[in-house]
């Protein structure tokens, strides 16, 4: 069924541009930024590192006619979607849950809303943001795969600015400006759906309800010549409700607070407290038959983090975060049968990180990450038989630390620049994951149940060799990079067979450890000016697993295996006031298992498995255009956007399922796709 | 309905409020590989059985290949022994039964196999109930049945259900009693949305006949992978030693009958 549903929702004004420098010192923001985006991605020496600008979301077309940051970044090569139209990505072999997403340093651990559909991230509140796909310097930690760097923006310090937007699917507003002028500043935005007040217009859908909302706070204060004060707040709710059968909510809740110090000679101090916590809570009350289920992480750390300038051009990165982490992997009831699993961990890390430019041609960066991570008694732990029955108990007191898992991650890159329009970049990180997520196997639930490393599971710890080159024309207009890697990981899960999401309380007992591997080569090609810009990229990868238990022990192609990734995006800049933007995306099949075969067991047709992802689903490709209007007045600025997403309406798996007649006579291999063609339009003013 | 189901419709009622998700048939070059041996053995209250084939290729259309020339032996914890005779089909009888508590071993020899599996024969099962069901879902109206279990007390158990419709299998099910224990236990069937012309959709005078197992928790362990081998894309857990497919189950199992009519549906909102 395809019904063309006009979808107006109206976005904000677009923030004021900023680049990379801005990026990690938004408590510059009144300082212009000049940097060249093109002429740092040759000079920095960072390999594998993208730098989202606000501004250039928009070159990409909206789904829901919302910019979107994460969604956005799903362009760049190595970057994938988890499926269409998700938000969570996929980065260089990695799994969604293996990305750390931080906000104002703070952790976000669900980045969707409305089953991923959109991002949590309202972009009227983001700077910037950067990701690294793998390749990190030794300040950040916590992921086996990517970052991405989210840097929530500040108010503007001399004047009140705002706007509203009302559409069909949602609506949001900002306000921002000077407490006191000059010195302190305050930035709100609020962004709520209201899917649900049309349901309600619908006899038959009246006791539905499909609905999220996300507020972001901040308020900067530059106490002096060298203080300044940051405290940021972001909430996001969603809930879905049917007929009172069904009730599914999870939301997200963090602060943070921040000071920053300067020093005499550019050096300065960062010191963050922050809360971070995520939780869901699911019901079902149906003929009879009640049951519920939540799971929660939450995370309150203290970071510190110094800045030492040791003459430029170089630089001294050091810090250290103490963290307490509580993580409710799930506590369910199903009729009187109650479980629950909450444990508790300290996580400490130390850092030292160097940045060295030794001549114009040859930077070095390099450092080294200490990483402890504690799990901590007041829960039951646990030895298990090979079969996953629990073997024996340990019963440690609150607080008693079980283990400490020590992972030492060194870190390094190195970046020769022969010529000024060329550079090569060389590179390698280890790092470490002690919160783990397990997915439900079964696509209806958006859910991860999470899990700590305990005196079972071990880190996930992934190490990342990558090498690139990068070149630019004279005149910047284009350049181009070539970067190849090769990832490992160890202590990678997966479900047992015979396992599910809910079969026990205990995760450990449903998941078995083994490694993983992938490799591959990203190429771009950027035209950065003129009225035609935009980026051709290709990614060429292997992602493959191995865990003894599984696939007789072999090694397989991932779920998110798939060889060829091109992304085509382009912006045509017709006149002052149109503006004309096309992306298109191709992905070769990605890995799935199907049968190979079929038996009868109590007079149904049993599928044989011979092989784990080993049958590849149909390509995935689709095309997004979108134009723009708009007009900058004296006082406010307005803006149409029109998008068609998925143009000519490609049908691409979601989920391919198999059916057999009674009789086993024909098997029917059925894809169920998301999305044909969604045109939308969204309407945009600032004052 | 398992919750999973219930929360699948809500996302997908969700996303065909935008009216653009789409299925359809595609095309799947499947792999060829070897035949392997599949045996469905059971020790009941009714008599032993047991049926010997092997696995048919994904476009092989033809009936099973039946093994006709095998061995089978059946011994009891008690002593006993039985040697299963040769009927037709694939499948061997032998007229005895078995008794509770009893844990029954299965060998199986032919051409150089040897299959082997054990299950312990539990307790007779107790039905409370049977209803058909009908219940609203957002716009729509689907076909469903309750099955109310008494829970056989002061010991683990688990259940196996299965519904044949007009003597084709239909719906089956497994359940653990560690939901209620010792009280009445409650399983859910979907059959159909009514006014779709789904072949499961249940018809007037629609003969349903089922069967109700009370197993030990091998078996159990065994149709709980197989429920959920859809999603994982992973095989059943192995019952038997010696590389065959398929499960060797001891049981105690009641029947009951019942002719599906539209008037005898009990409406749920």
């Amino acid at each position: 069924m395809i019904s063309l549903n006009i979808i107006l929702s109206a976005c904000l004004a677009i923030v004021t541009p900023e680049t990379e420098d801005s990026i990690r010192t938004e408590q510059l923001d009144e300082v212009v930024v000049t940097a060249n985006s093109v002429r740092q991605r040759i000079q920095n020496v960072q390999t594998g590192a993208e730098v989202i600008q606000i501004d250039n979301l928009t070159a990409t077309p909206q789904l829901f006619g919302e910019n979107d940051i994460v969604r956005s970044i799903q362009w760049l090569p190595g970057v994938k979607s988890e499926s269409d139209a998700s938000s969570s990505f996929q980065v260089r072999g990695g799994t969604s849950a293996q990305n750390l997403v931080l906000f104002d340093n703070a952790p976000i651990y669900n980045v969707g809303h409305v089953g991923g559909l959109f991002s949590t991230f309202n972009d009227d509140a983001l700077a910037g943001a950067t990701l690294y796909k793998g390749l990190l310097p030794a300040q950040f930690g916590g992921a086996s795969s990517a970052v991405l760097d989210i840097t929530g923006r500040t108010g503007n310090k001399q004047s009140y600015h705002g706007g509203v937007s009302i559409g069909l699917l949602s609506a949001k507003g900002t306000f921002e400006g000077p407490i006191v002028k000059d010195k302190a500043s305050f930035l709100i935005t609020a962004r709520r759906t209201y899917m649900d007040l049309f349901l309600k217009m619908v006899p038959d859908f009246r006791d539905n309800t499909l609905y999220f909302y996300d507020i972001n706070a901040k308020i900067d204060w530059t106490i002096g010549r060298r203080d300044q004060l940051f405290l940021t707040f972001f909430t996001g709710y969603d809930r879905t409700a049917v007929d009172k059968m069904v009730d599914i909510r999870w939301s997200n809740l963090m602060g943070s607070l921040k000071w920053l110090h300067h020093f005499n000679g550019g050096s300065n101090s960062q010191t963050t407290l922050y809360y971070s916590g995520y939780g869901n809570d699911n019901g079902v009350d149906f003929v009879g038959m009640n049951l519920w289920y939540k799971g929660h992480i939450r995370q309150g750390s203290l970071r510190q983090d110094f800045t030492v300038n040791l003459g430029e051009p170089h630089q001294l990165k050091m810090g250290f975060q103490s963290s307490l982490i509580n993580v409710k992997s799930a506590e369910w009831q199903v009729v009187s049968k109650y479980g629950k699993e909450e444990r508790r961990a300290w996580e400490n890390a130390a850092w030292l990180n160097g940045t060295f430019k030794f001549s114009e041609k040859f930077t070095l960066s390099a450092g080294v990450r200490l990483n402890l991570f504690s799990p901590l008694g007041g829960s039951l732990y646990y030895d298990l038989d090979p079969d996953g029955s629990i073997a024996w108990y340990y019963n440690y007191g609150k607080n008693e630390i079980v283990t400490t898992h020590k992972v030492i991650e060194p870190r390094a890159s190195i970046s020769i620049q022969p010529t000024e329009l060329t550079s090569i970049k060389l590179g390698y990180a280890r790092t470490s994951q002690n919160i783990h997520a397990l997915r439900n196997q079964n696509t209806s639930t958006p859910f991860y149940r999470y899990a700590i490393s305990s005196n079972l599971f071990k880190p996930e710890i992934a190490d990342q060799v990558s090498a690139g080159v990068y070149m630019m024309t004279p005149d910047q207009d284009y350049d181009f990079s070539l970067e190849g890697y090769y990832r490992k990981i160890d202590n990678v899960l997966d479900y047992r067979d015979g396992k599910s999401f809910s079969s026990e309380i205990e995760l450990e007992r449903l998941i078995l450890a083994g490694e993983g591997k992938s490799y591959g080569m990203e190429f771009c090609a950027r035209k950065n000016l003129g009225r035609l810009t935009g980026w051709i990229a290709y990614t060429l990868a292997w992602s493959k697993t191995r865990i003894d238990g599984i696939n007789n022990g072999n090694w397989y192609d991932a779920n998110n295996d798939r060889r060829h990734d091109i992304n085509i995006v382009a912006a045509y800049k017709l006149s002052d006031r149109w503006t004309i933007n096309a992306a298109w995306v191709f992905n070769s099949g990605q890995a799935f298992t199907a049968p190979s075969s079929k038996y009868q067991i109590i007079d149904n047709w049993i599928y044989y498995y011979a092989e784990r992802n080993g049958y590849r689903a149909p390509d995935y490709h689709r095309l997004d255009v979108s134009a723009s209007w708009s007009k900058r007045g004296e006082k406010v600025t307005r803006e149409w956007v029109f998008g068609i997403y998925n143009l000519y309406n490609r049908y691409n798996p979601f989920l391919i399922n198999f059916e057999d007649s009674d009789n086993g006579a024909r098997t029917r291999a059925i894809q169920y796709s998301l999305f044909g063609i969604v045109p939308s339009v969204s309407f945009n003013i600032k004052f | 309905m398992r919750y999973h189901q219930l929360i699948l419709i809500a996302i997908l009622e969700s996303i065909a409020l935008l009216g653009t998700s789409c299925k359809k048939d595609i095309e799947i070059d499947y792999h060829q590989v070897a035949p392997l041996y599949v045996v469905e053995a059971s020790v009941s209250n009714d008599g032993m059985e047991a049926r010997i084939s092997q696995t048919n290729n994904m476009d092989d259309n033809s009936t099973q290949s039946d093994i006709s020339q095998a061995k089978v032996v059946i011994t009891g914890s008690d002593g006993s022994q039985h040697i299963l005779t040769y009927s037709r089909n694939g499948t061997y009888k032998a007229s005895a039964t078995g008794t509770p508590g009893v844990e029954y071993t299965i060998d199986i020899t032919f051409d150089g196999n040897h299959f082997t599996s054990s299950s312990v024969m539990q307790k007779m099962p107790k039905m409370n109930n049977w209803r058909f069901i009908r219940k609203k879902i957002m716009t729509e109206h689907y076909q469903m049945g309750e099955l109310l279990l008494q829970d056989i007390a002061n010991e683990d158990n688990w259940y196996f259900m299965h519904i044949y419709r007009n003597n084709t299998g239909y719906r089956w099910a497994v359940k653990r009693d560690d939901q209620n224990p010792n009280k009445e236990l409650q399983q859910l069937f979907t059959f159909a949305r009514e006014g779709s012309d789904d072949k499961d959709l249940l018809r007037e005078d629609d003969w349903l006949h089922i069967e109700i197992r009370a197993i030990d928790q091998k078996t159990y362990d065994y149709f709980y992978s197989m429920q959920i081998m859809d999603n994982t894309g992973t095989n059943p857990l192995p019952n038997f030693t010696g590389g065959c497919l398929g499960y060797f189950s001891a049981y105690s199992q009641i029947t009951y009958d019942c002719e599906f009519h539209e008037a005898d549906m009990e409406d749920e909102e």
